[in-house]
């Protein structure tokens, strides 16, 4: 047993040391957490005595924040189809070595604490973000990892259980939807009861969902909240009830668990290889997971000669799988473009424009991109690095130009717009999904390999911040100059927009280097 | 012809050097090997060459240096584990290669190799639904099918069964006799014990001996092997 508490320490220390293989790798991950823990600090030492009539709606919200995050992890675990107990080297050194069935539960379940853990911690962090009121004190934020880690912990054993008898007959996989069934039917249950008493008016009905009492009868997730709005309000009771009902449920779940005693192992592994290699395939494609399991269309395409090979290899794959254009990316303008219109009415078409510049951040981790950053036959290719670079984030770029052009034409044709609106917020969407792109190729010439989602947004938000910087400058100058606020604005906003492409395209230059390959 | 100055490589600073000082030559119309243990610094050396690592030293591929478009023109590389374009399939696969590389009448060399390397019913598929020894014979093709000067090949027979390699050392034969240089990494001195006619010994990042064919007397290139190594490590 102890060789298992030493692998879990082994792999722990693994990842820390992998974070600082290189200089900058260590320097990147010393300035994240500089970075939030800061974030952290900052709220605790602004930290003020609760008052519940003035900070009662906000901590509620921050609190049900937390607590929804919760519910949709719970949610992804026990409807995620693509199960495993542990990864294949895990699977291999467990169900092959000498290890009893109860050691081999008790490591798995170990895993899930650490899990729990941690996205127990990322609750607590969104939480102490959406605290603006100063109410979020050291005691609060323990007792709130406490909760959380309670709920999320059952739920990831309670998942892992389920999976463990559906290998031994697999229509006990039913458990898992009818789990998430239960829970959507009891708050959509609540949630009519606040609409019902608010007349059906959806955004009063809303904010009453938040403060009901009866969110409350919902298991684990309305115990935590129960036990954590008391614990604000200093009602200790009620604090360790909430706590004692998810500290009884998980002591239950762990009793079932570690005594789960049948044959499981073959399909055990055989889950577990399945899962370890779609994660690496999805990491080798750049944190997408769809061109590896999506159906692939047989599209035939030529190649020209030279660097524009490869503007029209990515092009193919993009036709192959369909890639330019995703119905999850039409659907999630749909739905901005719906809540635009329905939140506010006064400015529907710059919040949809705003909120399509947050869809670009996520659209731009794009998969074919760092896939042929990744890829050494780029890099052997007898071309100029420069037309090499632009070609493989060509096709990238083309993508979000067309999808970003189509939306905000129409959305801005659809609710009336003036011409230069419509080009001004064009070009600021332009912008931003060059800055976003430069921040890709950036982050991988920086780490390579080592690249990573979280790094690439971090320096395109450096980014932004560096095309901001000449803009203000020269904004400032012109206040000076012409003593006049709106003209300075003018200049500000319009500088940005010019400086979104020069510093991109800098950047972009800057890196060519990386396209004759050293230190892939 | 391959020229390797001082070549040294640290892939990290706090720990020794991978490579140390390495320096050596693949001559035109020769099969040099490196041989060496595991660790001991062959792939590393390899990755250098093609210029995907950054390291310290000169290293001139057919008289140019490794970064220049000459020299990625002239020659061709086959890595250990090969990386394909999973979407496209093997046909579209070499139009890529054939294409960005500009080659004129790539057509004929991919169908004799198609044909060697028993990849012809493959042509349709794609590189992901290849089997592992496939996609080392496509990533062999491509290499081949840019008619290199130099080849490099990492751990060349890999995933390939008896008769592919076979085909490969006969290839392998067939390119030094038309003047290719070639430049093997491989641990398994059985499969080159034929076809060799320079080997360097590596062994903890450095070339610990020089051999050329006619100078073993009456030892075996395996026999060599494990005594340099062993006296190495005494």
């Amino acid at each position: 047993m102890s060789s298992l508490f030493y692998l879990t320490f082994s792999k722990l220390k693994g990842t820390v040391r992998n974070q600082f293989r290189s200089i900058t790798s260590g320097l990147v991950t010393i300035f994240m957490v500089l970075l939030y823990g800061a974030m952290v600090v900052m709220v605790f030492v602004s930290s003020s005595t609760y008052k519940p009539e003035s900070m009662g709606m906000n901590a509620n919200l921050a609190l049900m924040s937390g607590i929804g995050m919760a519910a949709l992890f719970m949610l992804t675990v026990m409807l995620n189809s693509r199960k495993a107990l542990v990864y294949d080297t895990d699977a291999h050194y467990l169900f092959a070595g000498p290890y009893t069935r109860a050691q081999i539960n008790f490591y798995i379940m170990g895993q899930s604490m650490l899990q729990g853990l941690l996205y127990g911690l990322l609750g607590c962090f969104v939480m102490a973000m959406f605290s603006i009121d100063g109410y979020f004190s050291v005691p609060y934020f323990l007792i709130t990892l406490l909760v959380l880690w309670l709920v999320l912990f059952f739920f990831l054993l309670l998942a892992d259980y389920i999976y463990m008898w559906s290998l031994v007959d697999r229509k006990h996989r039913k458990w898992n939807y009818i789990v998430a069934a239960v829970f959507c039917v009891l708050t959509a249950a609540v949630f009519w009861v606040s609409a019902h008493r608010t007349g059906y008016d959806m955004k009063a009905g809303l904010l009453d969902f938040v403060l009901s009492r009866e969110f409350c009868y919902v298991p684990f997730f309305g115990w935590a909240k129960w036990a954590l709005n008391a614990f604000l309000e200093r009602e200790y009771l009620p604090v360790l009830l909430g706590t004692g009902l998810l500290l009884a449920a998980d002591v239950l779940m762990v009793v079932f668990f570690l005594r789960f005693q049948k044959d499981i192992a073959e399909q055990a592994v055989a889950d577990a290889e399945a899962v370890s290699e779609y994660v690496r395939r999805v990491k080798a494609n750049g944190g997408m997971a769809q061109s590896s399991d999506r159906k692939i269309k047989r599209v035939k395409g030529d190649f020209p000669e030279g660097a524009r090979a490869v503007f029209f290899k990515n092009l193919l794959i993009m036709r192959k799988t369909g890639n330019f254009l995703r119905k999850q990316d039409m659907l999630i303008l749909v739905i901005y473009f719906a809540i635009s219109y329905v939140v506010m009415p006064q400015g529907r078409f710059y919040m949809f424009c705003y909120m399509m510049l947050l869809w670009l951040f996520n659209l731009l981790n794009d998969a074919e991109l760092l896939g042929d950053l990744k890829n050494y036959q780029i890099y052997l290719i007898p071309e100029k690095p420069l037309s090499k670079l632009v070609y493989a984030i060509l096709p990238a770029y083309i993508k979000v130009a067309v999808i970003v052009s189509v939306s905000v034409i129409f959305a801005g044709i659809f609710n009336r717009m003036d011409f230069l609106s419509i080009l001004q917020y064009l070009i600021m969407l332009l912008g931003y999904g060059m800055i976003f792109i430069a921040g890709t190729v950036l982050s991988v010439r920086m780490l390579k390999a080592r690249s990573n989602v979280m790094l690439e947004n971090l320096l395109r938000m450096l980014l932004i911040v560096a095309c901001a910087v000449p803009a203000t400058v020269i904004g400032v100058l012109c206040y000076f100059f012409f003593q006049d606020l709106q003209t300075a604005m003018i200049v500000v906003s319009v500088i940005t927009l010019a400086m979104n492409f020069v510093i991109s395209a800098l950047v972009i230059v800057a890196c060519q280097g990386m396209m004759n390959g050293r230190e892939l | 012809m391959i020229e390797v100055k001082n070549l040294t490589k640290h892939y990290s600073l706090l720990e020794s050097p991978a490579v140390k000082d390495v320096s050596f030559c693949a001559k035109e119309g020769k099969i040099t090997i490196l041989l060496g243990p595991n660790g001991a610094g062959k792939s590393t050396t390899i990755k250098s060459i093609v210029n995907l690592l950054n390291y310290q030293g000169e290293i001139n591929i057919c008289g140019y240096p490794n970064s220049s478009l000459e020299a990625k023109k002239s020659f061709g590389y086959v890595p250990e584990v090969p990386v394909l374009y999973d979407l496209l399939t093997v046909d579209e696969t070499i139009h890529f290669i054939g294409k960005s590389y500009r080659l004129q009448n790539y057509g004929k060399t991919a169908e004799e190799y198609l044909e060697l390397f028993d990849l012809t019913k493959q042509r349709k598929k794609l590189a992901k639904e290849l089997s592992k020894g496939m996609r080392q014979k496509l990533s062999m093709l491509l290499a081949l099918l840019i008619q290199p000067k130099a080849l490099l090949v990492d751990e060349p027979m890999v995933g390939l069964d008896p008769a592919s390699i076979e085909a490969v050392l006969q290839l392998f034969v067939r390119l030094k006799e038309a003047g290719t240089s070639i430049l093997i990494s491989t641990h398994i001195i059985d499969v080159v014990n034929e076809i060799w006619d320079c080997a360097y010994i590596m062994q903890q990042g450095e070339i610990v001996r020089e051999i050329h064919r006619g100078e073993e007397g009456s030892e075996t290139l395996k026999q060599i092997f494990f005594e340099t190594t062993a006296e190495e490590k005494a």
